[in-house]
């Protein structure tokens, strides 16, 4: 039976303290040091505070990740310092995943302050990191944990918001070029109908 | 195309006919000091991929006709159901079950068009053809040059039937459509698909032609080796007494009552051949002895009942119901046609049984005896009406208009009086075929309820 309680978690996020919200110093002079941030968290999730060597992004690659996809990571630690995560090794491998690929779609359709004021993005947040580490939420089968995840999903509201602008943008064309098409020649009629 | 829709003449020979460099014949038809003053251009509009599209088409369906044995349905049928449920936005929020899926009808079309049309289907190559709506709402129908030019392979198949085939030829008449109306767009044009030959569309009328007999002359000199029209318009023709010998005559849009199809044929020294066809999918079928012969195997024709979402089994009369077809513009999936009848299948080809256009109305006697407007179309089909239109009052006098060079109202009166018993009361007039009607087509109407 999971322990990882959704409600309790989300809780546990939304007390996040302002610290974290503050810009990188990798954007700001005197900002959080994220790096630092996220190989902390390795260690605690690891239980393992010797440990050097972490999978982060290249330094290439890490300029490129912007302001609010680094205080996303941010809020994310602290989630993280939930005892739920503390020495779960089995986690480390699942986390470069959740930072860096699942966290970097969501944080463009989310600020990072509405993690913690919205409570539907703090549980977005808490299914997001449980999903991509493989937890089944407390009393929820696999099907449940996808639907919920699916139905808060920022990435896939947005997809659904855009394929619905989009549906809307051709029935407009296609009402522009009605009118227009209609008004001039179309081809050969062979016959009455 | 109803001429109030006003289409403006828009593009360049070489938009209308991409792949015919050879345009002589068309300026012969145009420039002819017979030809007629027609008032508009018109091409088939192919490209390369079209054309290719409209042979592919042709095999795919006509090399070898497939359609369904009874309590199955056609091999393509889920493809296309799953295609619509993809791509077509009308269609995306039903499912993709096709024994479940909800019938939908005209209304549908006029309301919500732009959600019929597939996100395949490229906008560039949308054409759109207007009708007036002559038995019901006017309607904007949305098609391609290739769904318009499946025409020919459709008739091809019905031709060959008959043991008929089109010459394709570039110094040929292939088709022309005669009207005899008021007004309506008139053209000379060509046929990609028939090798550059020649395509008419003409309008009886007198005023559009320098001299009255030029009508006459004009169609004899470039001989079409086929005729499409309506009753009235073939009525109209030989009313002119063309000396003409075309391969067949198409009959469309109007009943063709089986008086007029042997006075044409016994004139014309052709097969007259009825075609059932729709503006929202085209030809459908074609009447024989038994039943109107379903000719395309691209549609799956079911019947329903009039009022509730309920197929009925094959001999059980209700309302036509159609599905597929290949235009991209307008897909159907159980489209109701609002025309009834019962299906049958004989050697693995389905026939519709007493096809009837639109909703069938009851008439009542003076002693209210019901009257079904079937039995009234079999007894006025031996004449040689070329329409008709029928009311019943609510003091359920019958007003009957017919349009006929050849017939009295009395007789008219005479077989009514037969079918209603002698127990009705009926103004009979009819109306002489000229060279500009402005008819409707034949309906029935009553201002009495079917109370059951």
């Amino acid at each position: 039976m999971s322990n990882y309680n959704v409600f309790e978690l989300v809780t546990h996020l939304r007390k996040c303290p302002d610290i974290f919200l503050k810009p990188t110093s990798l954007m700001e002079k005197g900002g959080l040091n994220a790096i630092a941030l996220v190989c902390d968290t390795y260690r605690i999730v690891c239980n393992d505070f010797l440990k050097k060597e972490f999978k982060i992004p290249s330094e290439y690659n890490l300029a490129y990740i912007e302001d609010n996809h680094w205080r996303t990571i941010a809020i994310s630690t602290w989630l993280l310092s939930h005892p739920n995560f503390i020495n779960c090794p089995f986690l480390e491998d699942k986390l470069y995943t959740f930072w860096f690929e699942a966290l970097a779609e969501a944080a463009l359709y989310v600020k990072f302050e509405n993690w913690i004021s919205d409570e539907e993005r703090a549980e977005e947040m808490v299914r997001l990191l449980l999903y991509t580490c493989k937890i089944l939420p407390e009393g929820e089968s696999d099907e449940e944990a996808i639907d919920k995840l699916a139905s808060l999903s920022s990435a896939d509201r947005q997809k659904v918001l855009r394929e619905s602008y989009e549906a809307n943008e051709r029935i407009m064309r296609i009402k522009r070029e009605m009118a227009e098409k209609k008004a001039r020649e179309a081809a050969n009629t062979y016959g009455r109908e | 195309m109803d001429a109030s829709s006003d289409p403006q003449i828009a593009l360049t020979d070489a938009e209308r006919f991409p792949l015919l460099d050879d345009l002589s014949f068309l300026n012969t038809l145009k420039q002819d000091a017979l030809a007629p003053k027609f008032n508009f251009k018109s091409g088939d509009r192919l490209n390369a991929i079209q054309l290719s599209k409209v042979k592919a088409y042709k095999k795919n369906y006509y090399s070898t006709k497939l359609f369904w044995n009874e309590g199955q349905t056609p091999i393509w049928l889920t493809d296309y159901v799953q295609w619509c449920f993809d791509t077509v936005p009308f269609y995306q929020n039903k499912g993709n079950q096709f024994d479940s899926f909800p019938t939908m009808h005209r209304d549908d079309i006029r309301k919500q068009a732009p959600l019929f049309v597939s996100n395949e289907a490229n906008l560039e190559e949308l054409l759109v053809y207007y009708t007036s709506g002559s038995t019901g709402a006017k309607l904007d129908v949305l098609f391609d040059a290739v769904s318009q030019a499946n025409w020919l392979p459709q008739i091809e198949s019905v031709l060959e039937d008959f043991a008929i085939s089109i010459t394709e030829s570039s110094n040929t008449t292939a088709i022309a459509l005669i009207c005899a109306q008021e007004k309506t767009l008139t053209y000379a044009s060509l046929s990609t698909y028939l090798g550059g030959a020649g395509i008419l569309k003409i309008n009886l009328n007198p005023s559009e032609w320098s001299h009255p007999d030029n009508a006459k002359k004009y169609l004899e000199k470039y001989k079409p080796q086929i005729l499409t029209g309506d009753p009235l318009a073939f009525m109209a023709l030989l009313a002119l007494l063309p000396e003409l010998r075309p391969k067949a005559m198409i009959s469309s849009a109007m009943k063709l009552t089986t008086g007029t199809k042997n006075k044409l044929e016994h004139y014309f020294k052709c097969p007259v051949i009825d075609v059932y066809s729709l503006t929202e999918c085209r030809n459908i079928a074609y009447a024989t002895e038994i039943g109107h012969k379903v000719i395309r195997p691209d549609l799956f024709l079911e019947i329903f009942d009039e009022h509730h979402d309920v197929p009925l089994p094959n001999g059980k009369r209700g309302e036509l119901v159609v599905t597929g077809g290949s235009n991209p513009f307008l897909p159907l999936i159980r489209y109701r046609t609002g025309d009834f009848c019962s299906l049958k299948i004989v050697d693995g080809i389905p026939y519709l049984i007493d096809l009837e256009a639109r909703n069938p109305v009851i008439f009542f006697t003076k002693s209210h005896l019901k009257i079904n407007n079937i039995d009234i179309s079999n007894r006025l089909s031996h004449l040689p009406l070329a329409g008709f239109k029928m009311h019943q009052r609510q003091d359920k006098v019958i007003e009957f208009t017919g349009y006929s060079n050849d017939i009295s109202p009395k007789e008219i009166i005479q077989l009514l009086n037969v079918v209603f018993k002698n127990d009705i009361e009926i103004q009979a007039t009819i109306q002489k075929i000229s060279q500009n009607n402005t008819v409707e087509k034949t309906q029935y109407s009553s201002e009495l309820l079917d109370d059951n």
